[in-house]
């Protein structure tokens, strides 16, 4: 298989796949982005051995199944290519068009996107049927669940396989429809939603309200958390929704999230969020 | 401690409180929501008055309503009335009471197992006297008072209720079934149950409760309640009953 682009997500994806048995092509042609998302998996099944998780020559041998590549026709022999660019639909549409035409008619198309909709990037497919969506949580190894995305053109056959395959490298594939956010990146917009609006609204601070969800069983409190995935991260989820959605009420984010971001307050990465970090 | 607990009779917050109560030896008296509400003087019993009294009732504003006016009207005004707030501010519940100042909400959100924290809230009217009463009560059942703005839904309850609100949309959008839109937010966002299931324990008439009232204290669209929610709350009453409350909708067609 193959996947393209080395970043958090496709170098985390390849790792599953490489550590499941599969040999994988890892595309990228951003200088540098190779290398760096080679050695992060390269890093991670090492740690991995060390902590007992696999054996050292499972992890070696994964890392063996592993190729980079910053051709895009290396991926020719491919029976699944999953595209892990950055969330732009016209590169995304353009990448997966390109790849469609040096792999077989039967190999699958999947999309790693979390906000865009996987339909429109069937559009410039001529075996659009083939396309399905595979989002993956971050951090890909660790995180169980695989949201497998219907688009309306994509064939019962390939979701099936599509839904087996994750279930193959030990994940919790779901059959979700095309929609903004698909299930949980729309479904989570209030924990975020509703705490900036109270916090905003002086109901409760940062604090009492990470305090109250933690002892109501969630084992992060929404701004902790937001600071964890990144604010800027967890914006751009928002506003996906939001526009996706037409502006619906609901989803509407908060000024207190814009200004974080734009005051350069991203979270644990920046040191500063809605807690400060001294570590970072 | 003496307590008078009102609610009705399939209500899980009181459910939850009762066992709390009683798990630390204070002595409850249980009394229906609907008989207080149809009394002048809230039904409450002859003997040893309450030290505070505890109203549970959420999910019909004109029970609870009439059944605070009768409580009012038969407490001495020393005695705290702790009224859940999930639906409602503690100033809009407590308008138009002879002793507003004994009003003081509080928000917990079932399932209780484990918690050790409960949100609480002053009205505008709020005595000390009564916040202070209310925290010895709250320390008394071995729950710390956490005390937040007057809001419909406080907290936790509102967030709960919103993103079971959202869980509903979707899955009458057929953006998934039930079982996976539950088993997404236990996965992907490690939500200590799924939204949807956990919008049955609490009762889905008490989650329209909430957003009904966000909408009256927000106006707007933002907490209108989805549709098949409001349905089933409707059809099914408090949803607990129903063996399997959500309609098994999928990503099908278009």
């Amino acid at each position: 298989m193959a996947v393209l682009g080395a970043g958090t997500m496709g170098s985390g994806i390849a790792q599953v796949a490489a550590a499941a048995g599969h040999r994988v092509v890892l595309y990228d042609v951003v200088p540098g982005a190779l290398e760096t998302g080679a050695e992060r998996l390269r890093t991670y099944l090492r740690r991995g051995a060390e902590k007992g998780r696999t054996t050292a020559a499972e992890a070696e041998a994964a890392i063996g199944r592993l190729h980079t590549t910053s051709m895009l026709d290396a991926i020719s022999g491919a029976d699944l290519v999953i595209e892990a660019a950055p969330e732009d639909l016209d590169l995304k549409t353009h990448l997966l068009s390109e790849a469609e035409a040096l792999v077989s008619a039967e190999c699958i198309l999947a999309t790693n996107t979390s906000t865009l909709s996987v339909s429109s990037m069937a559009r410039g497919l001529r075996r659009p049927g083939m396309l399905c969506g595979l989002h993956f949580f971050n951090p890909a190894p660790l995180m169980p669940l695989v949201e497998v995305v219907k688009g309306f053109d994509t064939s019962d056959q390939v979701l099936a396989t599509a839904v087996a395959l994750a279930e193959s490298w030990g994940k919790t594939p779901i059959v979700v429809r095309d929609t903004p956010g698909f299930v949980v990146n729309r479904v989570a917009r209030p924990f975020y939603g509703e705490a900036l609006r109270l916090a905003g609204d002086g109901v409760a601070d940062v604090a009492c309200i990470d305090r109250l969800a933690r002892d109501a069983g969630f084992p992060m409190g929404p701004f902790e958390l937001m600071d964890l995935i990144g604010i800027d991260v967890n914006l751009a989820a928002a506003m996906a929704v939001y526009e996706g959605y037409f502006q619906e009420p609901r989803f509407r984010p908060h000024p207190l999230q814009r200004r974080m971001v734009a005051s350069g307050r991203l979270g644990r990465k920046t040191g500063l969020g809605y807690y400060t970090y001294e570590d970072s | 401690m003496n307590l008078g607990l009102v609610a009705k009779a399939d209500s899980r917050v009181a459910a939850d409180l009762a066992e709390v109560f009683a798990a630390r030896g204070l002595t409850v008296a249980r009394l229906d929501a609907a008989r207080v509400a149809a009394t002048s003087k809230g039904d409450v019993p002859a003997g040893p008055g309450f030290d505070a009294v505890v109203d549970c009732h959420v999910v019909d504003r004109g029970t609870k309503t009439r059944g605070l006016a009768a409580l009012d009207a038969a407490l001495g005004p020393e005695t705290p009335i702790l009224t859940c707030c999930h639906a409602a501010t503690v100033t809009s519940l407590a308008a138009g009471a002879r002793h507003p100042e004994r009003f003081v909400g509080f928000g917990l959100l079932p399932p209780w197992s484990g918690r050790t924290t409960v949100e609480c809230a002053r009205g505008l009217a709020t005595s000390d006297a009564a916040a202070e009463a209310a925290a010895v009560v709250w320390h008394a059942a071995g729950l710390e008072a956490v005390w937040v703005g007057d809001s419909a839904g406080l907290v936790v309850p509102r967030i709960v209720a919103c993103l079971a609100n959202e869980a509903a949309f979707a899955l009458m959008e057929g953006t998934a079934s039930p079982e996976d839109i539950d088993r997404a937010m236990e996965l992907g966002t490690r939500y200590p149950r799924g939204p949807l299931s956990w919008a049955v324990e609490v009762g889905l008439d008490h989650i329209v409760a909430i957003l009904d009232g966000l909408s009256r204290e927000f106006d707007g669209d933002r907490y209108r309640a989805a549709p098949l929610l409001r349905g089933m709350a409707i059809a099914g009453g408090g949803g607990m009953a129903v063996a399997r409350p959500w309609p098994a909708r999928g990503p099908g067609g278009p």
